[in-house]
């Protein structure tokens, strides 16, 4: 049996919450119209995650986290709506710990709830936001970080928008991007080094450490200063990196510039929010669980290793396990980052050995050749391409999720 | 997925049994008497409306359902089931859709074969559901269905595949069910490209998966997966479900293969009861297949309200136990007796249910004071109400006949004709809330379920009242039902429900307005008469449930609908305030003749029989 220690971690993120007007004309921003029924699983997400959860005792994790934009436009029912059914998660989901961090939606930036503290709401959320615990909840919106441990994954929670409301140059407003400064850099790589290696660390904030143009073609809404934060931890050298995030309402798994230790990032679509009228078709509402492998002891590895499950929320038909083709797809590795190349050749000489002319399930595929399964969908792609179009094997995906189901060895 | 089993979310639920699970249909299955009939290796057609179970009927002849059954028939039926079912359910891209999405083709015989590979498709998908069925490991510790358990080792999997995709035509990526399973939808998917083509082109070539017959290929697979599997005798059933929504063409094909006899795979279909294209087929000569030789027919309805009481008393204990109440009920002690339940009451109390202050002693009362024409039906039959039950059986034989229009006449009949409440209280009672039900399990269980819920909640009979609100308000679902129902004009007749409301109205007028008879007419023949176009409209009224048919027509011959002896469905007779009873038959041209001549009398006739009573001229 597999001793690997895990931390199981639900992701949601980007539930834009809001009240919609009788007056209100164009784009809601959010399935999570407060002015509508909230108990309808297939009409409200959170209502058809408990049921999700409720029929499905897979649908279980140690921490829920969300990564702000709780509200839209920092509506103060959003907020509180929102911040109260992820706490609410925690006891569905048979969790011990809910981690928040602030988007820029959290942030009254336009000042349109008051006309000087544009931290008010978010700051006046109970339980305490984005943990609660009184010092840590200092911590955070003192150094705009804080530090915590669980099941020995340090999680460093980081706030990237810490200066929305309070940046003076109306050209360029600061509530348009995220932003970690040198001094919060240091602060945090200082507090880091001084409590030394640690298996597994996780950084969980709003905004993109590095520009995402994958969608939209400009994109100027990325964390300032977030490559430097992403090449400082490395160089910390306290152990290897995950990095979760939201805003893009786009998923991705991919690993930052760099070396090998460079960290995996897991940018998480959003929980509720409507497409963008450019992002239509190409933006989903997604849910995840990262099942995250724990290496044995500090130094076991440079790449933190696991997999993620994807729901897929849609009106009218509430959450089902996603295909491939929509979002993230049903499921994906991280953390082997092998050559796919290599490894289809590989593959391709002991599988034609042991299994020429049979057709082996993927589960055992997976069993032979365990990288597989820490493949990121892009490298996975990859390995397919190379083992069909240079070794002839070929590929037939289950009817479901459309996952890759069996192979055929020539 | 993990599923945590949910409690009984959707048992007894009203869905279409379409939309259900294998393991929900068979959660609260109760077996119909026609069940047995389905349980044999001949060719079978299940004949029944809307509502009337043929779906559930179907899908309980799977292994994956007969496997969760947990009913005390349950094990007899695993032992005696003679065959390994493929369930073909009704997919829209086989059903009317294609028909649609295939008429803008200019070459018929390309539509014709498109929409035969379309079958044939879907025909394929679910003999490979049928043989992962079979592949269930619970199977092996079933002792009547083990001998369908299959092993199929990896050699033998690669072998089927092998197979199948030489006679199916596929290109496999992986040599396996999975493999066949998803080359199958990639020919599905092109088939449906190809469609789109051909409306634009009419040229365009078909490929070569698209010119194989769909029976032939299945038949083969059969004989090779038997082959394979080293079975050479396994026994197979093609279910065929919901016949009337498949493309003409393809029914009439299916039809057809009725005659066949390939003896180890039996053909069971379901089907509305009457279908213009089948009739016409049957009648076309000696080629036509016919019932009682070539396949059993099967009705779930019943012409005379007794064959539903069974079925109806089992449907009801297994609701009452799965909403949490007793087990093994006397369901007279939930629903009580009913007026038309034949003086269940009397015989019980062994006294006589016509002697004096009995409840039919104080009705024939009743209606003597305000009904002259009953008084003089009574002296010239010399029946003396005081002394009725002293009477022998064949003096009281007159008397209990009229029984029912005595029982309607009194309670509708006032000092001023017509008293305008609608009594649905006439209707309560056990064996006439079964008789309103019709024996159909969606109308039984829309009728019961509240009554049910208000059972196990005060644990005693359920008041009058509360009977008569529910068949009140399942009468109005059945009417919109109906009423949804398309259907094209025929003469002054605008639709299904107009014609429903015609016949309900003439034997209305037949039993409370003339002079008291004991045999009014009830029923009703389809005589030579009657038109084609309303022959259609008649048999939509069949299907649909408005109409139930009296004689055994399908064993007779095919579905005929001319010549058949046809009543009201029960559920309607207190929109009408008719009996619970079948009487006296009437041509169907002559009630038509009646609307006419009734207009050219009084143009307003018709209107004003059909308007509430209380705004009727007095």
């Amino acid at each position: 049996m597999d001793s690997t220690r895990r931390l199981r971690i639900a992701v949601l993120t980007d539930c834009h919450a809001y009240t919609s007007r009788p007056e209100d004309k164009g784009n809601s921003p959010s399935w999570l119209d407060l002015a509508k029924g909230q108990t309808d699983a297939a009409q409200n997400p959170f209502a058809g995650l408990e049921k999700l959860a409720i029929r499905d005792s897979d649908v279980r994790a140690d921490v829920v986290l969300c990564c702000g934009d709780l509200g839209d436009k920092a509506n103060p029912d959003g907020l509180q709506y929102v911040w109260r059914e992820v706490n609410q998660l925690k006891d569905l989901l048979e969790a011990d710990l809910v981690l928040g961090t602030a988007g820029n939606h959290d942030m009254d930036s336009r000042y349109v709830y008051n006309d000087h503290d544009a931290r008010s709401q978010v700051q006046a959320l109970k339980p305490l936001f984005p943990v609660d615990d009184e010092r840590h909840w200092l911590e955070y919106w003192a150094k705009n970080f804080t530090i915590l441990k669980h099941e020995d994954v340090r999680i460093v929670i980081l706030n990237t928008a810490a200066y929305h409301g309070y940046a003076k140059d109306p050209l360029n407003p600061e509530y348009v991007h995220g932003r970690v400064s040198e001094g919060t850099i240091a602060r945090l790589v200082t507090e880091l080094t001084e409590a030394g290696p640690c298996a597994a660390n996780l950084l969980v904030c709003h905004h993109h450490p590095f520009r995402n143009n994958r969608i939209v073609d400009q994109d100027y809404s990325e964390m300032t200063n977030g490559e430097h934060l992403i090449n400082k931890i490395v160089e910390a050298k306290i152990g290897p990196w995950l990095v979760i995030h939201g805003h893009k309402h786009s998923a991705r798994v991919f690993y930052a510039f760099g070396s090998s230790s460079a960290p995996t990032v897991f940018a998480a679509a959003s929980f509720a929010a409507r497409a963008y009228p450019n992002q239509v078709g190409q933006s989903y509402n997604e849910f995840y669980i990262v099942d995250l492998e724990i290496p044995a002891a500090p130094g076991a590895t440079s790449s933190l290793k696991g997999r993620i499950r994807t729901w897929n929320w849609t009106y009218g038909n509430g959450w089902r396990r996603s295909q491939v083709g929509e979002g993230l797809g049903p499921s994906s590795g991280f953390g082997s980052r092998s050559d796919p190349a290599e490894l289809a050749t590989t593959m391709a000489g002991t599988m034609g050995g042991s299994f020429k002319g049979q057709t082996v399930s993927w589960k055992q595929v997976e069993a032979s050749f365990p990288a597989v399964r820490h493949l990121i969908p892009e490298d996975l792609d990859a390995l397919i391409h190379h083992l069909t179009q240079f070794h002839s094997f070929g590929f037939t995906r289950d009817l479901d999720r459309k996952e890759i189901a069996e192979v055929q060895v020539p | 997925m993990n599923e945590i089993p949910v409690s009984n979310t959707r048992a007894f639920e009203t869905y279409n049994a379409r939309f259900l699970t294998t393991s929900e249909v068979a959660r609260t299955f109760i077996p119909p008497p026609q069940y047995d009939g389905l349980l044999d290796q001949n060719h079978t057609v299940l004949f029944g409306p809307r509502g009337s179970g043929k779906t559930t009927l179907l899908k309980m002849l799977q292994l994956s359902s007969l496997l969760e059954w947990k009913h005390e028939s349950a094990a007899a039926a695993r032992a005696n089931l003679p065959f390994h079912a493929i369930f073909l359910g009704t997919d829209v891209l086989w059903g009317s859709q294609l028909e649609s999405r295939t008429a803008a083709i200019a070459d018929a015989e390309k539509t014709a074969q498109i929409r035969r590979t379309s079958f044939r498709l879907h025909l394929a998908v679910a003999f490979l559901n049928a043989l992962n069925e079979a592949r269930d490991s619970r199977l092996a510790d079933d002792e009547g269905l083990k001998r369908f358990a299959l092993t199929i080792t990896s050699e033998m999997e690669a072998e089927i595949a092998n197979a199948l995709a030489s006679i199916w035509k596929l290109t496999l990526t992986t040599r396996s069910l999975l493999g066949v399973r998803t080359a199958v939808q990639v020919q599905l998917a092109e088939l449906l490209g190809l469609v789109n083509r051909l409306r634009i082109d009419a040229k365009v070539e078909l490929p070569d998966f698209a010119h194989l017959e769909p029976i032939l290929s299945i038949t083969q697979a059969i004989d090779l997966t038997n082959q394979s599997i080293g079975q050479p005798n396994r026994r197979w059933a093609i279910l065929c479900d919901e016949l009337e929504i498949a493309p003409a063409m393809i029914r009439l094909e299916l039809f057809q293969l009725l005659r066949s006899s390939a003896h180890h795979v039996a053909l069971k279909f379901s089907f509305f009861p009457y279908s213009s294209d089948v009739e016409v087929a049957a009648l076309s000569g000696p080629s036509a297949p016919t019932a009682g030789h070539d396949y059993t027919p099967l009705d779930l309805t019943y012409g005379y309200r007794e064959g539903a009481y069974e079925f109806c008393q089992a449907l009801l204990a297994g609701m009452i136990v799965n909403a949490g109440g007793p087990e093994h009920l006397d369901p007279q002690s939930m629903l009580g007796d009913g007026w038309f339940d034949g003086g269940r009451r009397h015989r019980r109390m062994q006294t006589s249910a016509y002697a004096p202050n009995s409840d039919y002693h104080r009705r024939a009362q009743q209606l003597m004071k305000v009904d002259p024409s009953f008084r003089h039906w009574m002296s010239q039959n010399g029946i003396d109400i005081r002394h009725i039950h002293e009477m022998d059986e064949n003096a009281q034989a007159p008397f209990r006949k009229a029984l029912p229009f005595i029982l309607t006449r009194s309670e509708f009949l006032g000092r001023e004709r017509h008293r305008s409440r609608k009594s649905f209280s006439l209707y309560t009672g056990t064996r006439s809330m079964f008789s309103l039900s019709e024996g159909n399990p969606r109308v039984f269980i829309n009728l019961m379920r509240p009554l049910v819920t208000e059972f196990v909640r005060r644990q005693g009979t359920v008041p009058v009242v509360v009977q008569a609100h529910s068949a009140e308000t399942t009468l109005h679902r059945f009417k919109s039902s109906l009423s949804a129902i398309p259907s094209q004009k025929v003469g002054p007749i605008r639709s299904i429900l107009h014609l429903i409301d015609i016949v309900g109205n003439y034997f209305q007028v037949e039993q409370l307005d003339s002079a008291f008879r004991s045999e009014p007419p009830c029923t009703f023949k389809v005589d030579e008469e009657v038109s084609p176009e309303l022959l259609e409209l008649v048999g939509r009224a069949l299907n649909s449930g408005g109409f139930v048919r009296m004689d055994d027509g399908h064993s007779a011959g095919v579905n005929i609908l001319r010549g058949a002896q046809l009543r009201l469905s029960y559920t309607l007779a207190p929109e009408y305030k008719l009996p619970l009873a079948t009487g006296r038959q009437i041509n169907l041209s002559t009630i038509v003749a009646a609307l006419t001549a009734g207009r050219r009398k009084n143009p307003g006739y018709q209107q004003q029989a059909r308007l509430p009573f209380s705004a009727e001229p007095q």
